[in-house]
């Protein structure tokens, strides 16, 4: 492990890493934000970020989103660590309540994206391997498809058919409970 | 999950015209298809619990691919919520069943990682007894159920369940059978439970000897916490041979006469609720005999009862203790003997830093009474975190035996007093008695208190006791925070 010596002086200041999307564009951030990515977290610790980490499958319009997205969150773990708030201290409490609010807000403000975003999100988000944002993007599928029928939803995410009419009425026959 | 590259768009835009509605970008490509299996499988996984999964199984009408898609969800999780009305609880009931039967009767080897079930209406004997043995079968992970009793049917008994299936792959097992009759099997092979609480069961007549046997190693090799509460049927529990099991908790065990436990890698061990005290079982000497050298948190709150216990070995490592229950004054025709079960856990506790005291002042009068029986708590110089939760249902004072208490824990870095009944506190002023004892001996508040390392102090619920405050600042130079 000849990077042993480099990922120490990284670790040692606030250490910058390059993000380089599909589409050449530079981004530059701070480890912490970065490390909420385990791809990028390993990436580090096998000590390959130097000359920046070249992301192929992600475009430069949601590189921009993601690193949003870790930087709030990244603050938020660091303020998780720091505040390790001792027994019963209702300020702390209060402090920290606060804070939680104001990133659920900051969540649902990020999902205000069109439905083409959202999927380049998920895949982004699963590709990077940052949980945080693969569950809340892949909730908000999961919440515009509860309640609906099929028709709707195929509809809504424009999904083909290709059941014949005797396998679907098939399907529905044997799961007539779930229609009811 | 392996992550994945995103696949192209595999389907043209849909050729119907004017499907496309206005929120959704004109491009009409199929996005969702471009997720991979384990992608779809994860926003199944995010459709809610409480329509017994009825979203998760509609999809299964969009598609070919979609079809089959859901029975590979690794969790499943039905939770019916509170205040069912009955036929909603009844129709629930019956798609939870549904759900199951297509998703692990689809071959012998299914497989899910957890299955939870929470159900506020009493599925029936069988029912349960299905979802037992299928668990029993294909849960590799956790299984859960929660169910609600049955309604009151006078002069019937259909609570009668079948027997705990004898194996199981799962590895934590959480059961909350509605207070129906459970049958135990004799013996059984639960190789990768590492987990399991039973909650509101009764057990079969003339079964609950075995429990301790099942959960003893040669069943359970790797058992670590056990957790049963509310259990009737079980008057004597012996595990003596539970190598593995690192946390015992036991609360409400309504017949429990006899504990005898042998576990040389328990580290917490919370006792609640049980052992009701009788003569009998008084002059029957100890009723509870705990050999469990390695222990760090030990609870055992009642003063009466469990003072037959008998610590094997002594607690040398426990450092968490509590809650531990103190009456502040013994009535006249109170027995002597009330606080000698918790002076004696003091006593012996000698490396707890962490301690929780319940402190009981008697709701009668207290008029006249000279005997103090705070006089009996040993030093606990060793205590640097100290919780006194103060029970005063009569609204007398405390500060007196607060101040007794804290007199003995000279290294106290953080205290928390909670007032149980302040609420009580706020509607009547506090006990001004001339001669109750409560407050005595009134020259409490001109004693120094000497509490050099207090760091930290919050008064919860405080409004009775205004001496008690003025003293800690004044005895605590390092106190920088206070409520």
């Amino acid at each position: 492990m000849a990077s042993a010596g480099s990922g120490d002086e990284k670790a040692a200041a606030a250490a910058m890493i390059t993000l380089i999307s599909s589409d050449n564009e530079k981004f530059e951030v701070t480890e912490a934000t970065a490390t909420l990515s385990q791809t990028i977290r390993h990436m580090i610790e096998d000590g390959c970020t130097d000359g920046g980490v070249p992301l192929p499958n992600v475009t430069s319009k949601i590189l921009a989103r993601v690193i949003e997205y870790c930087k709030k969150h990244a603050t938020a773990a660091a303020g998780e660590e720091g505040s390790s708030s001792s027994f019963s201290d209702a300020a702390f409490l209060e402090v920290d309540r606060a804070f939680l609010e104001e990133l659920e807000e900051f969540d649902d403000a990020f999902l205000e994206v069109d439905r083409a975003t959202l999927f380049d999100l998920i895949l982004a988000a699963n590709y990077l391997d940052i949980k945080g944002l693969l569950n809340l993007t892949c909730q908000k599928v999961a919440d515009s498809v509860k309640g609906k029928t099929p028709e709707q939803i195929r509809e809504m995410y424009n999904i083909v058919n290709d059941l014949t009419p005797e396998e679907e009425a098939e399907i529905r026959r044997e799961t007539q409970w779930a229609f009811e | 999950m392996t992550p994945v590259v995103p696949a192209p768009m595999a389907k043209q835009p849909m050729a119907k015209q004017g499907a496309v509605s206005s929120a959704v970008p004109s491009d009409g490509a199929d996005l969702i298809s471009g997720l991979s299996d384990d992608l779809l499988l994860h926003v199944l996984g995010f459709l809610p619990a409480a329509t017994g999964c009825r979203d998760m199984v509609r999809t299964s009408a969009l598609s070919r691919r979609w079809r089959h898609l859901w029975k590979r969800v690794p969790a499943l999780r039905f939770a019916s919520g509170e205040d069912v009305a009955p036929a909603d609880g009844r129709r629930f009931n019956a798609v939870v069943g549904a759900v199951l039967g297509r998703r692990l009767d689809a071959g012998a080897g299914a497989r899910v990682e957890a299955l939870e079930i929470s159900t506020a209406y009493w599925p029936g004997r069988v029912l349960v007894d299905a979802w037992l043995r299928l668990a029993a079968a294909h849960v590799a992970g956790t299984f859960a159920l929660v169910v609600a009793p049955p309604p009151p049917h006078p002069g019937r008994d259909q609570q009668l369940l079948g027997e705990l299936p004898a194996t199981t792959s799962a590895a934590a097992l959480r059961l909350s059978l509605g207070h129906a009759t459970l049958q135990l099997p004799a013996a059984a092979a639960f190789r990768e439970l590492a987990e399991l609480s039973l909650f509101n069961v009764a057990l079969a007549p003339g079964q609950g000897g075995r429990l301790g046997a099942l959960l003893s190693s040669p069943c359970c090799p790797r058992l670590r916490r056990v957790s049963l509460e509310v259990l009737s049927g079980l008057p004597e529990l012996r595990l003596e041979a539970a190598g593995a099991l690192e946390s015992l908790e036991l609360a409400f065990l309504l017949d429990l006469r006899r504990l005898h436990v042998d576990a040389g890698a328990l580290r917490v061990l919370r006792i609640r609720g049980c052992f009701a005290w009788t003569e009998e079982a008084a002059r029957a000497g100890s009723v509870a005999i705990v050999r469990a050298p390695a222990l760090v948190e030990l609870a055992c709150p009642r003063t009466r009862g469990t003072e037959l216990l008998e610590l094997g070995g002594g607690c040398p490592r426990v450092r968490r203790l509590g809650p531990v229950c103190i009456r502040s004054h013994l009535l006249p025709w109170c027995d002597p003997g009330e606080n000698d079960f918790a002076v004696e856990l003091l006593r012996r506790c000698t490396a707890a830093h962490r301690l929780h005291v319940c402190l009981e002042v008697p709701p009668r009068d207290l008029l006249y009474l000279e005997e103090d029986v705070m006089a009996e708590i040993p030093d606990l110089s060793h205590v640097t975190d100290l919780t006194v939760e103060v029970s005063s249902p009569g609204c007398h004072a405390f500060g007196a035996s607060v101040a007794n208490l804290l007199a003995r824990c000279i290294n106290l870095r953080r205290l928390r007093v909670d007032i149980v009944d302040a609420m009580e506190f706020r509607r009547k002023p506090p006990c001004l008695r001339e001669h109750c004892a409560c407050d005595a001996p009134s020259s409490w508040r001109d004693e120094r208190m000497a509490l050099p390392h207090l760091r930290e102090a919050a008064f919860v619920g405080f409004a009775a006791c205004y001496h008690l405050a003025p003293l800690l600042l004044a005895g605590a130079p390092g106190l920088d925070r206070r409520r």
